[in-house]
C-alpha cells in the first residue's frame, strides 16, 4: 500500500495519517521545499487553479487562510451620509456599500490608524448623490442605484491612479420618486481578518487529487454500466474497456463502490493539492498567491526573529 | 387681578405664543409623488401634487456617519 495515498472505502477513510511529521522521523523541511512542484492548470481573470504537489495539509492550509483573511485590499469603511430617504435603512445602506469591491492598488496605500485623519495615502473618496424623480411623461428617472453610480473624487497625490468599483451594475438601492441618497464614501485599507468585506478572495479552497485505479480490465457491458454509473462522467470506454479518462472530475460519490463486480479502487493522494483560488476582481489571482506567499514568508522570518531573541537571551 | 383677565381676554383674539409657534411651516415629503410640502398645525395633510396623505420627516441637517461594516 502506498503511503502518500489515503484508501476511500464505502463507508470508511483509511490511511490519513500526514506522512511528513517532523516526530516521524521523515523528512526536513528543506527536503520538503526542495521537491515542491507548482503547476497552473487553469488561469483566467477571475480565478485560477493550481496544482501543489509535494506539501502538507498545514502548509497547504495556511495558505488557504493567509489568502482568505491577510491579503490586503482596499474597501469602503466610512460613510458620510448626508440624504437617505430610501426605504433601506441608513446602517444596511452603509453595510452594502462597505462589500462593493474598489478596484485599487493596495500597496499604493498605507493603513490608516485611529489617529490618522483621512489624506492621499491612506483613504479614497467616492462620492454618491442620486435623486429619484418622476419625468413629465410619467417616466421614472434614477429607479435603481448602481455601483456605476460613485464617482471617484482624487485625492491630494491620487491624479494619475485609476480607481473605480470593479463592476459597473451591482445594484446598491431602489429608489421611489422624490426619494434620494447622498453620501460620502471613504475607502481605507484592511485584511480579511478585520471585515470579511477586504477579503480579496470569493474563496480560497483545496482539495486533494484523486486516484482511482481499475484493479481488473471491464469489457462490454460491464464497461458501459460502469461509464454510466459515475455522475461526473470520470469513466470512458476506449477500445471496448473501460478507462479513468477525467480523474480530476471525481467528486468522490462512492457510487462506483457500491458495486464491488467493477473492482474499483479510490483513493487521495495526500501531498497534492488541488488549489481553486477565486478573486473578487481587485487583484489578479496570481498577484493574490504571490501576496499570499510572500506574507507567509515574513511571519517564517518573524518566527526566526523570535526564536533567535530566545536563544540568545540568558536563562535564569 | 384685572390684568390676568385682559390677558386671557387678548388670548382668543390675537395668536398666542403657542399659537404663533404652531403656525410655523414645516416641510414634509409626500409619501407618494415626493413632492416638498409645508404645513402648518391647521392645514390639512394633503400633498399639493398628487393628493397623497401619507408624509414623512425630513432628514436633520449635517448628515451622519457610519461605519460599513
Amino acid at each position: 500500500m502506498d503511503v502518500n495515498m489515503a484508501q476511500l472505502k464505502s463507508h470508511t477513510l483509511e490511511n490519513t495519517q500526514t506522512i511528513e511529521h517532523p516526530s516521524s522521523g521523515g523528512k526536513a523541511l528543506s527536503d520538503i521545499f526542495d521537491n515542491l512542484t507548482l503547476e497552473i492548470i487553469e488561469e483566467n481573470p477571475d480565478d485560477m487553479i493550481i496544482d501543489i504537489k509535494g506539501i502538507e495539509a498545514p502548509l497547504a492550509n495556511a495558505l488557504r487562510r493567509i489568502m482568505i483573511s491577510e491579503v490586503p485590499t482596499m474597501a469602503i469603511e466610512d460613510v458620510d451620509l448626508y440624504q437617505n430617504t430610501s426605504v433601506i435603512p441608513d446602517e444596511v445602506l452603509a453595510h452594502r456599500l462597505g462589500l462593493i469591491p474598489i478596484y485599487a492598488e493596495p500597496e499604493k496605500f498605507k493603513y490608516k490608524t485611529q489617529e490618522d485623519s483621512h489624506n492621499g495615502e491612506n483613504s479614497i473618496l467616492f462620492k454618491l448623490h442620486v435623486k429619484c424623480i418622476r419625468l413629465q411623461d410619467k417616466s421614472i428617472q434614477n429607479e435603481n442605484v448602481y455601483s456605476r453610480d460613485l464617482i471617484w473624487s482624487p485625492l491630494p497625490g491620487q491624479e494619475k491612479m485609476h480607481i473605480a468599483p470593479v463592476h459597473s451594475d451591482i445594484l446598491i438601492a431602489k429608489l421611489g420618486p422624490g426619494q434620494e441618497i447622498e453620501a460620502e464614501l471613504w475607502c481605507e485599507k484592511g485584511i480579511g481578518a478585520t471585515h470579511t468585506k477586504w477579503s480579496p478572495v470569493c474563496t480560497a479552497s483545496y482539495r486533494l487529487m484523486p486516484s482511482i485505479t481499475l484493479s481488473q480490465i471491464l469489457k462490454g457491458e460491464n464497461a458501459k454500466a460502469l461509464k454510466r454509473k459515475c455522475q461526473a462522467k470520470v469513466f470512458d470506454i476506449e477500445d471496448g474497456k473501460a478507462i479513468v479518462a477525467n480523474m480530476r472530475d471525481c467528486t468522490s460519490c462512492r457510487e462506483c463502490l457500491r458495486d464491488e463486480n467493477f473492482g474499483v479502487v479510490l483513493g487521495k493522494v495526500k501531498d497534492h493539492f488541488i488549489f481553486s483560488i477565486e478573486s473578487t476582481g481587485i487583484l489578479k489571482p496570481r498577484r493574490i498567491l504571490r501576496d499570499a506567499i510572500l506574507i507567509l514568508k515574513k511571519k517564517a522570518r518573524d518566527w526566526i526573529d523570535i526564536i533567535n531573541v530566545y536563544k540568545h537571551t540568558p536563562k535564569s | 387681578m384685572g390684568d390676568t383677565e385682559r390677558s386671557l381676554l387678548s388670548k382668543s383674539d390675537e395668536p398666542s405664543s403657542l399659537g404663533i409657534m404652531n403656525m410655523k411651516k414645516v416641510s414634509y415629503i409626500c409619501g407618494w409623488c415626493g413632492k416638498e410640502n409645508e404645513f402648518t398645525s391647521r392645514d390639512e395633510l394633503n400633498c399639493i401634487g398628487c393628493g397623497y396623505r401619507i408624509f414623512y420627516k425630513k432628514r436633520l441637517a449635517g448628515g451622519a456617519q457610519y461605519e460599513a461594516r
